[in-house]
C-alpha cells in the first residue's frame, strides 16, 4: 500500500484580494487523486469552474479522456445552471455566453505505485527522484504560451478543444516527489527553482515542513526579482514515503 | 524599456477618444448598399470599442478599473468641445471603465452570428450598449479639442506618473477650422510618464474614393500639407502594438506612425483595434 505525504499551498496575486484567487487544488489522499486547476481570469465564474474541476477529479475513479469529457460536460452543465442570464448586467451576460475556462493537471496514484495523469493547458506535473525528473505536459520555460488550450465549461461551443487533453503514465518509487503546479510557478520552477541547487533545497524544505509564511515570502521575493510572473500560485507536493 | 509598464488596478492607464463631430461628418462612408453617415459609423465603432474595453476588463464577476476613458467631441452646437458621453455620463471628462460598463446611455438590441455547435452559425440577439450618439454639426475646432485632451493628459499624469502612457485616438474627416493643430498635437506627444511618451494616433476618414495611406513611416508620399501636418503630430507606434496590427493583416514598417489617411470603414475599425490593445494588461 502506498504511503504519501501531501502539502498544499495557494497564494493569490500580489495586489489582489484572496477571494480573487482563481487557482484551486484538490486532494483525496485516500484515493490517491490530486489536481491543480487554474481558472482563466478572462472567463466567467472561472474560480468556481476551477473548484468544480478539482473536486470532480478527486471524486472520480477513472483516468481516461472519454471519462474526462463526460465529467466536463456534467460539471459545465452544473455551472451553467447556477446562472440566470436575465438577471446579469450586459457585460456579464457576454462573458457568461462564452463560459469559463481553466488549465488542469490531475494525478491518480495507484496503490502499487503506478500513476496516470491528465493535463490540458499549462498547469504542470513534475516527478522527481534521486536520478530522474519528468515534466508533463510542458518541459521548458519557453513552452508556456500566452494562450494555451484550456478546459471549457461550455463544451458544446468548443467541441474540438478536448482534443488537446494529454495523458501520461509512469511508476513511482519510494522517495519520489510529485509537484503539481499552476503555470507561473511551474514556469519559474523549470527556469530557476529546479536548476539552482540552494534554491531548490530551500523550496523543498519549506514545502515539506509546511512553512507557509516563509514559502509565501520566497514567492514574493521571486516576484520582486521579476523571475516569477505575478500570478496566482498553486502547489501540491506529494512525497511517496513507501510503496 | 518604454511601454512596458503593467496595466493594473493599482497602475491603470487612460484612453482619450477625440471625435470630430463637425457638419461634414454627415457625409457618407462605405460603398454600394452599405452607405452610412460618417458620424453614424464612427459612433458605432466607438461604442463597439468601449464595449470591447469593458469586456476586456471584466474579470470573473466584475469590471476592474484597468482603464479610465475620456470621450471628447468637437464641432456640434453649443459648447464646441466637450464630453462626448451621452446619458448618465454626459458631461463627464474622465470615467472609470467600471462606470462606463455600468452606465451606458441605453442598451439596444443587435444580432450577431455565433457557432451553433453543429457546424453552423445561428443569429443571436445581443444587447449593444450605447455611450455616444452620432453628431454632425458646425466647424472643426481641432486645436481647441487637442488642447482639452492635453488638459486631461496633464491631470492624469500628475496622479499616475508611472502608468503605461495615456493613448489619445483622434478621428477627423477634415482640416482644422481654428488654426494649425500641429503645436497642440506635439504638446500631447511631448507629455510623458516614466514609462514613455503619451501616444497620439490620428485617423482621417474620407468619403472620397482616394488612395488610403496606413501607418506610414515617411511623409514623402503624403498628398498635401494637411496630411503632412497630421503625420507630424502622430506618434511612432511602439512595437507592443505590432502584434495586433499583424493580426488584422497590417505589417507596420520600422518607425510607422499611428496615422491613417483617407480611411474607409474597415481601416477605421482596424485603427481602433490596433490603438486600444496594448499587450501588457494584467
Amino acid at each position: 500500500m502506498i504511503r504519501l505525504k501531501v502539502n498544499r499551498f495557494l497564494f493569490h496575486k500580489a495586489d489582489a484580494q484572496p477571494r480573487e484567487c482563481e487557482d484551486a487544488v484538490g486532494v483525496n489522499a485516500a484515493a490517491g487523486r490530486f489536481a491543480v486547476v487554474d481558472g482563466a481570469t478572462e472567463g466567467f465564474d472561472s474560480r468556481r469552474w476551477a473548484r468544480y474541476l478539482a473536486h470532480g477529479w478527486i471524486r472520480a475513479g477513472a483516468c481516461d479522456v472519454m471519462a474526462a469529457e463526460e465529467a466536463v460536460r456534467l460539471l459545465g452543465g452544473r455551472l451553467q445552471a447556477r446562472h440566470r442570464m436575465d438577471s446579469l448586467p450586459w457585460y456579464l451576460q457576454e462573458r457568461a455566453q462564452q463560459g469559463a475556462f481553466a488549465a488542469f493537471i490531475g494525478l491518480s496514484l495507484q496503490p502499487l505505485g503506478t500513476w496516470d495523469a491528465l493535463a490540458m493547458g499549462d498547469s504542470c506535473l513534475f516527478q522527481e527522484g534521486p536520478s530522474h525528473f519528468l515534466a508533463f505536459p510542458l518541459a521548458e520555460p519557453g513552452h508556456f504560451l500566452k494562450r494555451p488550450f484550456l478546459v471549457p465549461s461550455l463544451i458544446e461551443q468548443h467541441p474540438h478543444l478536448l482534443q488537446h487533453v494529454r495523458r501520461e503514465r509512469g511508476v513511482s518509487l519510494p522517495g519520489d516527489c510529485f509537484l503539481l503546479m499552476s503555470d507561473a510557478i511551474a514556469c519559474w520552477y523549470l527556469a530557476h527553482g529546479r536548476g539552482e541547487r540552494d534554491l531548490r533545497k530551500r523550496l523543498h524544505q519549506l514545502m515539506s515542513d509546511d512553512r507557509r509564511a516563509e514559502l509565501e515570502g520566497l514567492v514574493t521575493e521571486e516576484r520582486a526579482a521579476e523571475r516569477l510572473r505575478n500570478d496566482d500560485v498553486a502547489i501540491l507536493r506529494i512525497e511517496v514515503l513507501s510503496v | 524599456m518604454p511601454y512596458s509598464a503593467e496595466i493594473s488596478r493599482t497602475n491603470p492607464s487612460c484612453f482619450i477618444f477625440l471625435l470630430d463631430q463637425s457638419g461634414s461628418m454627415a457625409d457618407g462612408v462605405g460603398s454600394g448598399d452599405v452607405q452610412l453617415r460618417k458620424a453614424d459609423f464612427l459612433s458605432d465603432v466607438v461604442n463597439r470599442t468601449l464595449h470591447d474595453l469593458v469586456i476586456r476588463c471584466t474579470r470573473t464577476e466584475e469590471i476592474r478599473d484597468y482603464y479610465y476613458v475620456s470621450l471628447i467631441g468637437y464641432g456640434r452646437q453649443g459648447a464646441a468641445v466637450g464630453s462626448g458621453f451621452a446619458g448618465r455620463l454626459s458631461g463627464q471628462t474622465l470615467v472609470k471603465i467600471s462606470e462606463v460598463g455600468e452606465y451606458p446611455a441605453r442598451l439596444e438590441s443587435r444580432t450577431k452570428k455565433v457557432v451553433d455547435g453543429a457546424g453552423g452559425l445561428v443569429e443571436q440577439v445581443v444587447r449593444f450598449p450605447i455611450w455616444v450618439d452620432p453628431v454632425a454639426e458646425n466647424g472643426t475646432p481641432m486645436c481647441a479639442a487637442l488642447q482639452q485632451a492635453k488638459g486631461v493628459v496633464d491631470s492624469w499624469l500628475a496622479e499616475h506618473p508611472n502608468c503605461f502612457p495615456p493613448m489619445v485616438l483622434h478621428i477627423t474627416d477634415g482640416e482644422s477650422t481654428d488654426g494649425d493643430p500641429t503645436q497642440a498635437g506635439q504638446a500631447i506627444m511631448d507629455s510623458k510618464s516614466t514609462d514613455g511618451n503619451v501616444l497620439l494616433f490620428n485617423c482621417h476618414i474620407s468619403s472620397q474614393r482616394a488612395a488610403r495611406i496606413e501607418y506610414p513611416n515617411d511623409s514623402a508620399a503624403l498628398p498635401n500639407d494637411f496630411a503632412r501636418a497630421v503625420f507630424a503630430m502622430s506618434s511612432v507606434m511602439p512595437v507592443e502594438f505590432r502584434s495586433t496590427a499583424t493580426a488584422v493583416g497590417i505589417n507596420l514598417p520600422e518607425g510607422a506612425r499611428g496615422f491613417v489617411f483617407n480611411a474607409d470603414a474597415t481601416a477605421l475599425v482596424h485603427f481602433f483595434d490596433i490603438g486600444t490593445r496594448p499587450a501588457n494588461l494584467r
